[in-house]
């Protein structure tokens, strides 16, 4: 894999389950997973707000909760309260990249039946990407 | 009957009539075209997707049904994304097919400011209304389609004393699946690849899709064709170019993001190009209850109100959204938004759009459209003012709290808060807020400098060459735009074929 790509999608995976982290008992979510389809299917200007979004959130500790580390190197706790203050960043664009990562997120958990079931929503996604030929 | 997909051979081929877009413009102006004795191609940038082609995933479908997969964005103070179908059918597979008649006021504005002559196509298009009406079938959100989230709607209407109603849509049979939004897997959403269009192939008619136009060919000032390549609706890979001689004509409904570009990269010169883009900008407001509302459950939106149309200026409907949206639009992160995930059965969503005056243009960027838009001061008071609105109403259906998803304000606001919301900023960038309803562009009226079309739809200093979608729309309509598409489709494909 290209090496650019492979470090997007274990930047966005990390993100991702930093937003919406599964509970010590909870469900599995595949974030890697999803994360290298979601770069894989996505247009390019969404690749560009994944990627960037992601960036900044990896880059932003410092301006969240002080911490001058990037977000892979800030223990669990201080990533949970950077998560949480990142969705209301006083940088518009950052506020605004965090709702779609946050819709990304949902989306890897949104592939698991349970989590669906637990939504009140159909378990079947399987998408059959066909059209008319 | 014709239809080809993508196809890594090139395709040349001439016509009566070729047709650029095929939702509710292009499809209305093929239909009369092809009725009226005329070949007609009918090119699309998206896929032909049938019920069982449908996305079942949220998202799917965004990939599979929207344009760069849902990523389109306006640009100005705040980066609003616009929502629009990209398949054979257009924006009629993805929306919920409601059904309102454009009102008398919407024509005597257009000849008021416009010059047009609004008496006579407010009589055409509801001519042309009445035709599509008895050819595509509507009902009224029916009991057994109506859910949780549309009752309490009507509840909270009714408490507060102020019309609402159930909606009217190019439904037959609606079970409430709550899918419209991923197209309906029950076929019973009237989407126009479905309905109309296979009258145009059967009348001889072709269908090329996964085909996106790169111009409009012109020989002096006639358009005479449309080029293009296929892509493919997978990998997106460029396929064989396709060409399209037409002896009589070419009709543009690429959509108000894709009309004026069109023109615009084929040479099309007017100084009111992309000008005049107009919009319903909407956002949302979820009110939590006790009960569980489930809002994926019942018509996507089975509930409007025409209420507040002329003062302050905005319609009211429900609509429900698949979770994994709803998410991204609740405050929050960490573990404290799996917390907040635990309210999504709670929950029911409830939208407004403004009647919204400001202004913007569409221009061309290599090649593509983009939109620039603002929302002035007062459309701002008037989206704080119906977020205010939906909040009470959710109180008055018995909701607990409401999530008003402005920043700056707490995730839950009891209803002793609701000062909150009404001294919210007006700042734009405070609110998560979508365009879906967009108008202008290549705009209809009698003044040749101030307008690229004229009443009829036909492209100033073009010959052969006619607009026939939302971006002949010179201003508001306060109401969903689907059905005056349609009717203004029909009108200007008559004109075209006469």
């Amino acid at each position: 894999m290209n090496p650019i790509r492979a470090l997007a999608r274990v930047m966005v995976a990390h993100v991702l389950r930093a937003l919406l982290p599964p509970p010590p008992n909870g469900p599995t979510v595949d974030f890697r997973g999803a994360a290298g389809r979601l770069l894989a299917e996505v247009s390019p200007l969404m690749w560009l707000g994944l990627v960037g979004s992601s960036l900044g959130f990896v880059l932003s500790p410092v301006t969240t909760i002080g911490w001058p580390l990037p977000s892979f190197w800030l223990p669990a706790e201080a990533l949970d309260r950077h998560a949480d203050r990142f969705s209301h960043h006083p940088v518009y664009l950052l506020r605004a990249g965090s709702t779609l990562l946050k819709m990304c997120a949902a989306f890897a958990w949104g592939e698991l039946p349970a989590v669906r079931q637990g939504w009140g929503v159909s378990t079947d996604v399987a998408d059959p990407r066909t059209w008319r030929p | 009957m014709s239809h080809i997909a993508f196809t890594d051979e090139g395709v040349v081929d001439e016509v009566d009539h070729v047709v650029v877009g095929s939702g509710a413009g292009g499809a209305n102006a093929a239909l009369v075209l092809a009725r009226a004795g005329r070949s007609v191609a009918l090119v699309e940038t998206g896929a032909w997707r049938d019920p069982h082609d449908y996305p079942k995933s949220a998202w799917g479908g965004m990939r599979d049904l929207m344009p760069r997969t849902g990523a389109s964005m306006l640009v100005g103070r705040a980066a609003w994304p616009i929502v629009q179908g990209e398949a054979v059918g257009g924006s009629t597979v993805i929306n919920s097919a409601i059904r309102v008649r454009p009102p008398s006021d919407v024509f005597a504005n257009w000849s008021r400011q416009f010059g047009l002559p609004g008496e006579r196509l407010e009589r055409e298009v509801a001519d042309a209304l009445d035709a599509v009406d008895a050819e595509l079938g509507w009902e009224e959100t029916p009991d057994a389609a109506l859910g949780r989230h549309n009752e309490l709607a009507l509840r909270g209407a009714g408490a507060l004393g102020y019309a609402s109603h159930r909606t009217d849509r190019y439904t037959r049979g609606c079970s409430g699946c709550g899918n419209c939004l991923n197209g309906c897997r029950d076929d019973a959403k009237r989407s126009l690849q479905r309905n109309l269009i296979p009258e145009v192939l059967a009348r001889g008619g072709r269908v090329l899709s996964c085909a996106p136009a790169d111009r409009v060919l012109f020989e002096g000032q006639r358009a005479v064709g449309v080029s293009g390549h296929f892509r493919h609706p997978a990998d997106r890979r460029r396929g064989g170019a396709w060409r399209l001689r037409a002896r009589r004509g070419v009709v543009v409904a690429a959509s108000v993001t894709g009309t004026a570009p069109l023109l615009h990269r084929s040479g099309y010169r007017h100084p009111a190009l992309g000008a005049g883009f107009r919009s319903h900008p909407g956002t949302g407001v979820h009110g939590w209850y006790d009960e569980v509302v489930d809002m994926g459950r019942g018509a996507t939106q089975g509930w409007s109100s025409m209420a507040f149309r002329d003062e302050p200026g905005f319609k009211l409907e429900s609509l429900s959204l698949p979770p994994e949206l709803v998410i991204g639009r609740l405050a929050g992160g960490g573990r404290t938004l799996v917390q907040r995930m635990d309210d999504i059965r709670h929950l029911a969503m409830w939208v407004l759009a403004v009647r919204a005056e400001s202004v913007g243009r569409v221009s061309t960027w290599l090649g593509q459209g983009v939109v620039h838009y603002d929302l002035n001061a007062a459309d701002m008071v008037r989206l704080r003012t119906g977020m205010t609105t939906l909040a009470r109403t959710h109180f008055a259906a018995g909701a607990r709290w409401v999530v008003p998803g402005i920043a700056g304000l707490p995730y839950r606001i009891a209803p002793d808060e609701i000062g909150l919301m009404e001294n919210a900023p007006l700042d734009p960038r405070a609110y998560v807020v979508i365009l879906s309803h967009l108008f202008g562009g290549a705009t209809m009226g009698s003044d040749p400098a101030t307008s690229v079309c004229d009443a009829r739809g036909a492209v100033r200093g073009a010959q052969g060459l006619w607009v026939a979608d939302a971006s002949l729309i010179p201003n508001v309509l306060g109401v969903n735009p689907q059905a005056t598409i349609m009717g203004l489709a029909r009108v200007v494909g008559a004109a075209a074929a006469a």
